[in-house]
């Protein structure tokens, strides 16, 4: 029993006490995988800081076109307005919250609550309430608009959006890492395209094991994807056999983190994209050294911090069949202690033919989705990490997980001094230095000083929608 | 057999064939019951303000949890019967229950050789030392074809009732 006047220090603060020195050693607690605290402090303070990824304008092409979302547990619609804007609102009625919104997508031009008929037009202006001249004579309709999401930003067709008014503008915070996004999203003039509706699944598995896996667990792929090895239906260049593509790993780079296999100097493979959309990819606006990461691809994956991860990848469907590229997104959810939820897109070149595009799609819920001969496995090893984060044993002991593999010392590989492009690149697979990029960024935002709490601005009824049209999406 | 003289009966028997081969784990045999042009998907479905009529406007057209051809599944089956395929080892250990079994004869394929059946199931999941399944449900759409004296999966389309799978992994066939 705790006494009501003193809040008890809780089991997050313990594991923050000493996790600076545990990731100096190349160490996470294990705990963090799943603990009450710990997801509470979270949603706090990653999800009420960090720009958190919505959805991809090719979504939401006409006006009124709507998606729900999630920024951490909240709800959110994402709409492109009668004007063309792109809007990010808590999928909520102004009057006593009920949900305005409980579909997953559609098209409308108003949002109607069920509960007492309050209807917003789709940028969240407040237009109807019945009964106003006898019941509201004095409502100021401006006044009770939907409550936007505090800052909305579009990357190369990537919107985020982020619930902190005071987070650094999304450019910053993608920083330097926009070069490696480039070459994902930035291909081609037209850019990506997301085709067809996302896979929405539930794993029992802490958020962060997807997030710091796509930065580059390069050494589980032997294990974890073994059956694809033994059956053909992985390449060995694409498995990260040994001799056949360079392993690079680039970590901090603004806290995010990449990794790529990528095919000996002189030697293409461009993710197999046939010839025709290869020549595309010149128009695209990439560097030279861009192009050249991506002429030699075989896969680059990674993950935006804190719960956007992508991989660039071809795969076969049928074994006898050859690769097709896809580039799959995908958001880990967080949807409790040691549960998510994970959405899935697969994506393709906007100028990519109808037949290509499908091909693509083929490939990618093949191999990443939950149905996926990849995603399948990686599914069901991330749910012992998270059983073993909720164990006694692991308080009790104080349990640590390894991160150390590649570490100073550790690894025999050393950083590439002339690399072309940001953050720090090692011309090797064999490390962790990704994930510890990715651990450390976490531990940051969880040690930074909460926001200020701030004269309420919502229970003074201000108008968040029309502070929005300010900083919309560009 | 024709396509006249196939009797409820011969459906039923062929849906609790195809389940016993499933239940039991034995995906090869499973294989043997399908058409060499078999068309095998599952799409997503999506929560949207008109519901329901017909049934195919709920679900996405590009989507789909599961998109396959023989050659598709045939790989699926062979991952399945290497030593590491982890979802899957062990076993996930399902009982397929296939009931209300509708015929809709002349109403798709080709009325020489198919007969066009639609039916309910639940599946029954259990992983791990969990003692509680996941369930999935929904409706086929199914194309069956008199191959000689027997019947062949020649189309299939499964209708989930979810929109959002609650099972880690889709790793056993619908
Ligand atoms: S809660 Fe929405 S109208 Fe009352
Ligand atoms: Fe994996």
């Amino acid at each position: 029993m705790t006494t009501h006047d003193e809040r008890p220090r809780e089991r997050v603060d313990d594991l923050l006490a000493h996790m600076g020195e545990d990731l100096e050693r190349g160490m996470v607690p294990a705990e963090v995988f799943n603990d009450k605290s710990v997801y509470r402090r979270e949603l706090r303070q990653i999800f009420g800081r960090c720009w958190v990824y919505i959805g991809h304008v090719s979504e939401i092409p006409n006006n009124g076109d709507y998606h729900v979302r999630r920024i951490g547990e909240d709800p959110f619609i994402f709409v492109r307005d009668e004007e063309g804007e792109i809007r990010v609102m808590l999928n909520s009625c102004r009057h006593r919250g009920s949900t305005v919104c409980r579909t997953d997508a559609g098209n409308t031009s108003h949002f109607r609550c069920p509960y007492h008929a309050w209807t917003y037009k789709n940028d969240g202006t407040l237009v109807g309430v019945p009964a106003r001249p006898s019941g509201y004579r004095q409502l100021d309709l401006g006044q009770w608009s939907m409550i936007s999401a505090a800052q909305v930003d579009t990357f190369r067709g990537l919107v985020f959006a982020t619930l902190d008014p005071d987070a650094p503008a999304l450019e910053d915070y993608l920083g330097k890492f926009r070069w490696y996004l480039d070459m994902q999203f930035a291909l081609t003039e037209g850019g990506m395209e997301v085709i067809g509706e996302p896979h929405r699944w539930y794993i029992d598995a802490d958020w962060k094991s997807g997030g710091e896996n796509f930065t580059g667990d390069s050494s589980h792929t032997q294990m974890t994807h073994r059956s694809l090895l033994e059956t053909g239906i992985a390449s060995e260049a694409g498995a990260g056999k040994t001799g056949k593509a360079h392993g690079l790993h680039v970590n901090d780079c603004d806290g995010h983190a990449i990794s790529m296999r990528v095919m000996p100097p002189g030697v293409e493979s461009c993710f197999n994209y046939p010839p025709e959309m290869q020549e595309l990819f010149t128009e695209g606006g990439l560097s030279e050294a861009q192009l050249d990461l991506v002429r030699r691809g075989v896969v680059h994956d990674g993950t935006v911090f804190p719960n956007l991860s992508f991989i660039h990848f071809s795969a076969k469907d049928d074994v006898e069949k050859e690769e097709t590229a896809f580039l799959s997104i995908r958001t880990w959810q967080p949807r409790g202690p040691g549960r998510m939820e994970v959405w899935n897109w697969t994506l393709a070149p906007a100028e990519a033919s109808q037949e290509f595009k499908e091909k693509a799609y083929r490939a990618g819920m093949a191999s990443f989705s939950p149905s996926g001969t990849f995603e399948q496995d990686d599914a069901i090893v991330w749910t012992g990490v998270a059983r073993t984060g909720g164990t006694l044993t692991a308080e009790l002991q104080d349990l640590r997980f390894n991160y150390q593999m590649g570490m100073p010392g550790m690894g025999s590989a050393e950083p590439i001094e002339d690399w072309p492009g940001p953050g720090v690149a090692w011309p090797s697979n064999s490390g962790e230095s990704g994930l510890r990029t990715f651990h450390r960024k976490w531990f940051a935002h969880m040690t930074a000083l909460p926001r200020a709490s701030r004269p309420s601005s919502a229970a003074a009824g201000s108008t968040s929608a029309s502070t929005s049209a300010g900083e919309g999406a560009s | 057999m024709s396509t006249l003289t196939v009797t409820t009966e011969d459906v039923a028997d062929f849906y609790s064939l195809e389940a016993e081969h499933l239940d039991r784990a034995d995906v090869t045999g499973w294989l043997d019951l399908l058409t060499e042009d078999v068309d095998y998907r599952v799409p997503i479905r999506v929560v949207r303000e008109k519901a329901g009529k017909p049934v195919e406007s709920d679900f996405s057209h590009r989507g789909h949890f599961m998109w396959e051809n023989y050659g598709t599944l045939r790989t699926r089956v062979l991952r399945l019967e290497s030593e590491f395929a982890w979802a899957e080892q062990p076993p996930t250990r399902t009982r397929r229950l296939v009931t209300n079994i509708r015929r809709r004869d002349g109403l798709g394929g080709d009325p020489e050789h198919d007969v066009r059946v639609l039916s309910n199931f639940a599946i029954y999941c259990y992983r791990g030392d969990s003692p509680e399944p996941f369930v999935l449900t929904g409706e086929r759409d199914d194309l069956l074809r008199v191959v000689g004296d027997d019947l062949r999966l020649a189309r299939r389309v499964v209708y989930l009732d979810t929109n959002v799978l609650g099972t880690h992994a889709l790793s056993i066939f619908l």
